[in-house]
C-alpha cells in the first residue's frame, strides 16, 4: 500500500490548529502508514503531489491566495482546519485587512470546525482518512453534547448577561445568560460548558438552514437593553461567512 | 554592491526580488516569513525576517467588552496562548485593583509551565534538533521525521513530552490549544481532586523523558566538536525577566527586572515603562542589548537547574537548546511541587466586571520571555490595547546574534547556502513567534 502523504498548511492563523493535527499524526499507528510530506513549519521541503492537505488559517493578502490555489492543485483532498479557514475567524473582525474564509480562493472537500478542533475530532478524521472511510461532520448542535438540558426555558427567553456569576449547575439559558450552544455545531463536547463558560460558537452552524435556525432562536430571546447592539451579539468572536 | 538574488522559496509564491539581498524563505519556524540578508560588497549590512502576513490585534481589541479580552487574546498564538490569556486576565485585574486567591494563582503558573513545555517541545524537536543532529550525522533532510530514523528514541520523546503538557493544559485549562479557564478574577472551574491526580499522573510519566532529553542534548553538543565555536556570542547581554517572590523563575510573573550581568544586580522595572517606551525603552534604558526568553530566566533565577550549562558555553547560541530542555524538565518538576502541595478543591471564580473603567498593565513569563498586556477601559469596553510580546523584547538581540553567526560563517568563507544555513539555525533557536508579533509588517531583525 502506497504511505498516505499529508501536508499541513498555514496561511494567516496561529500554529494553534497545525500543531493540535501535528500532535496527533505523532502516534505509531499512524507514522506507519502516513508521512508529513509537507510542513513549512517543521520541513524544508517544497510541496509535491499531496495525498491529504490540512489548511489552517485565512486568507488576508493575494500572496496566500496563490498559495492555496496552488497547494489545492497539488493536494488531491483539502482539509479546512478551524475557525479562521472555515469561516475567516477572529481576524475577520480587523477594520483595516480584508480576511476571508478559504473557501473564497480553493474548495475545501473536508471541514474539521473548532477554535481549534477537539482532539477526538481530529482523531476520528485522521482514522477515517487512512482506512478511505468518508468523515462526516457532526449535524447536531452543541446542546445535544451538554452536560445540562433545560427543565423549564419559558418563551420568551430573558437574556440578561454573557457570563454566569457561579459554576453552573443548568443550562446556561435559563438562568438569564447567553449561550450559543443552540446554534453551534456540536464536535467539542460542549467544552466551553464544561469549564463554566458559555458557547462562542467557534464550530460554527450546524446542518441545515443556518438563517432561519439562527432567526427562530433570536426571536424567542427577550434581549435586555445593556446587552448592546445586534452586531456585538453576532459577531463578538468572529464574523461568520455564512457560505460555507 | 554585489547583487545577489536567491529564490529557494519553497512555496514559491512569487518571485522575490530584491537587489542586492538574499530572499529566502523561513521554515521551520512559527508563522510564514522570509529571511532577508542585505549585503554590500561581500559583506552582511542587515538581516530582516519579514512577516508575510499582518495581524491587526490590537486594533480588534478595541471596543469590545473587557470580559470577552481573556478569551480573544489566546487565539493570538497557538504555542503561547496561555500566557497571553493569563497576562490579559492579569493587567484588567490590576486596573481593577483586584487581588485573585492563591489557588487561582497556582493554576495559572501551572498553565504557564505546561505552556512552556509544549512550546519548548514544539521548538527544540521540530525546528532546532534537526539542525544540530545534521552538524554531527549525515541527514537526507532536516526534519523530526528523518531525524528519528537516525536516532531512534527521538519520536518518543517528543510524543510523550507534547501530550503530558496537552494532558495538563486539557485538565487544568480546559483545551489544551486556546484555553478556557482563566477569567477575570480568577479561574473558571475548580481542577478538583481527580484533575489534579490525573495531571500528577501525566507529569511523572513525562519526567524521566525530560532526563532523557538533557541527556540527548549533552551528547549532542559534544559531538558538534570544533564547530561549536560558529554559534558563539559576544557577552553584552542584558537578561530581561520576571522573578517570583524568592527570587526564582516567575512564570506568573513577581518584580520584573533588567539584569546587568557586568554590574551583578538588577534595576526594576514596571511593566507599564515597556509599554510606554513602545517596547524599546529597554534599550533606551540599559547599556547594551536586552534578551527575554530561556536565557535570561537561566541565568538571573535563583532556581536553576543545576548543574545547567559552564560559563563558556553560556555565549553559545547551541546552548539554547540545553536551557529549553531544562526549562522543560524544571516545569515538570516544579509543577509536580505545586500540585502536591495545594489544595484545588474551592472555587476561585471570576467576578463581574461590567460597566468598569481603568487602565492597568501586567507582564508574564510567557515560553519565549516577558510578556506584557496593557489595556486602557471605560464603561466596561476597551479603549486601547497594547501587547508588547518577547519576539519583540528580543528583535535587537536575536538580529545581532545571527548577524554574528552569519558574519563569523563568511569570514571563514564558507559558501552562501552554508552561510544562510547557519544564520537560519541561529534564528531558530530564539524561536521568534511571527503570529505574535502583532505590531509591525516587516520586523528588522
Amino acid at each position: 500500500m502506497n504511505r498516505l502523504r499529508m501536508g499541513l498548511v498555514q496561511l494567516n492563523g496561529c500554529t494553534g490548529c497545525l500543531s493540535r493535527v501535528i500532535s496527533c499524526i505523532l502516534t505509531e499507528d499512524i507514522l506507519r502508514v502516513a508521512d508529513i510530506s509537507y510542513c513549512p513549519v517543521v520541513k524544508d521541503t517544497p510541496p509535491d503531489s499531496l495525498d491529504l492537505t490540512f489548511v489552517e488559517g485565512a486568507v488576508s493578502i493575494r500572496a496566500e491566495e496563490e498559495y492555496l490555489k496552488k497547494i489545492r492543485t497539488t493536494s488531491k483532498t483539502l482539509v479546512a482546519v478551524g475557525t479562521c479557514s472555515i469561516f475567516g475567524g477572529i481576524m475577520s473582525l480587523s477594520r483595516n485587512m480584508n480576511v476571508k474564509a478559504i473557501a473564497e480562493a480553493a474548495i475545501p472537500d473536508y471541514y474539521l470546525t473548532g477554535c481549534p478542533p477537539s482532539k477526538s475530532q481530529i482523531d476520528d478524521f485522521l482514522f477515517k482518512a487512512i482506512t478511505g472511510e468518508i468523515y462526516v461532520q457532526p449535524q447536531k448542535n452543541v446542546c445535544s453534547e451538554c452536560p445540562f438540558k433545560p427543565e423549564e426555558l419559558s418563551f420568551p427567553l430573558t437574556i440578561r448577561k454573557f457570563y454566569p456569576e457561579s459554576p453552573l449547575k443548568r443550562c446556561l439559558l435559563e438562568t438569564q445568560t447567553l449561550c450559543l450552544g443552540p446554534v453551534t455545531r456540536a464536535g467539542c463536547d460542549a467544552m466551553c460548558i464544561s469549564f463554566n463558560m458559555p458557547c462562542e460558537g467557534c464550530n460554527g452552524p450546524p446542518e441545515g438552514n443556518f438563517n432561519s435556525a439562527l432567526a427562530n432562536f433570536f426571536s424567542i430571546l427577550n434581549l435586555n437593553d445593556e446587552m448592546g447592539l445586534c452586531d456585538e451579539l453576532f459577531f463578538r468572536f468572529h464574523r461568520c461567512n455564512l457560505r460555507s | 554592491m554585489r547583487r545577489v538574488v536567491l529564490q529557494i522559496s519553497p512555496l514559491q509564491l512569487e518571485v522575490l526580488v530584491l537587489a542586492a539581498g538574499l530572499v529566502e524563505l523561513m521554515t521551520r519556524i512559527e508563522g510564514h516569513s522570509e529571511l532577508v540578508l542585505h549585503m554590500k560588497k561581500e559583506r552582511l549590512v542587515k538581516i530582516e525576517l519579514s512577516p508575510l502576513s499582518f495581524r491587526d490585534f490590537e486594533n480588534v481589541l478595541v471596543g469590545k467588552r473587557i470580559e470577552d479580552i481573556p478569551r480573544l487574546v489566546t487565539r493570538i498564538c497557538g504555542l503561547c496562548p496561555s500566557a497571553h490569556q493569563v497576562a490579559s486576565c492579569k493587567a484588567i485585574e490590576t486596573a481593577i485593583g483586584l487581588d485573585v486567591r492563591d489557588e487561582a494563582k497556582i493554576l495559572r503558573q501551572v498553565m504557564l509551565m505546561a505552556e512552556a513545555v509544549r512550546s519548548h517541545s514544539f521548538n527544540f524537536f521540530f525546528m532546532t534538533l534537526p539542525d544540530l543532529v545534521a552538524m554531527t550525522s549525515q541527514l537526507k533532510s532536516k526534519d523530526i521525521l528523518e531525524v528519528s530514523q537516525v536516532r531512534p528514541g527521538i519520536m518518543k520523546m517528543a510524543r510523550e513530552l507534547l501530550w503530558c503538557s496537552e494532558k495538563i493544559l486539557d485538565s487544568v485549562g480546559g483545551r489544551a490549544v486556546h484555553p478556557i479557564s482563566s477569567i477575570i478574577g480568577g479561574i473558571s472551574k475548580p481542577l478538583g481532586r481527580e484533575g489534579q491526580e490525573e495531571a500528577l499522573r501525566a507529569l511523572k510519566n513525562a519526567a524521566s523523558f525530560s532526563r532523557l532529553t538533557i541527556a540527548l542534548v549533552d551528547q549532542l553538543i559534544k559531538a558538534v566538536g570544533d564547530r561549536y565555536e560558529i554559534f558563539d556570542v559576544k557577552e553584552s547581554l542584558q537578561y530581561l525577566t520576571s522573578f517570583d517572590l524568592k527570587g526564582g523563575r516567575g512564570f506568573y510573573g513577581g518584580p520584573l527586572k533588567v539584569f546587568d550581568p557586568k554590574k551583578g544586580s538588577g534595576t526594576e522595572l514596571k511593566p507599564a515603562e515597556i509599554v510606554e517606551g513602545g517596547g524599546l525603552s529597554v534599550e533606551g534604558a540599559v547599556d547594551g542589548q536586552v534578551v527575554t526568553g530561556p536565557i535570561a530566566r537561566h541565568m538571573t533565577a535563583m532556581d536553576r537547574y543545576r548543574p545547567g550549562p559552564s560559563r563558556k558555553q553560556e555565549y553559545n547560541l547551541l546552548m539554547i537548546n540545553k536551557l529549553k530542555v531544562e526549562e522543560i524538565a524544571y516545569s515538570i518538576f516544579k509543577s509536580i511541587e505545586l500540585l502536591e502541595n495545594w489544595d484545588f478543591s474551592r472555587t476561585p471564580t471570576g467576578i463581574d466586571v461590567v460597566n468598569r473603567k481603568g487602565m492597568g498593565s501586567a507582564a508574564v513569563e510567557a515560553p519565549r520571555g516577558t510578556l506584557i498586556h496593557h489595556y486602557d477601559f471605560d464603561n466596561g469596553r476597551v479603549r486601547t490595547a497594547r501587547i508588547v510580546t518577547p519576539t519583540e523584547i528580543n528583535r535587537a538581540c536575536i538580529g545581532d546574534c545571527v548577524n554574528q553567526v552569519a558574519s563569523r560563517c563568511l569570514d571563514l568563507g564558507f559558501l552562501m547556502d552554508d552561510v544562510l544555513d547557519k544564520a537560519k539555525a541561529a534564528l531558530r533557536l530564539f524561536d521568534p513567534c511571527v503570529s505574535c508579533v502583532t505590531h509591525t509588517r516587516i520586523m528588522h531583525i
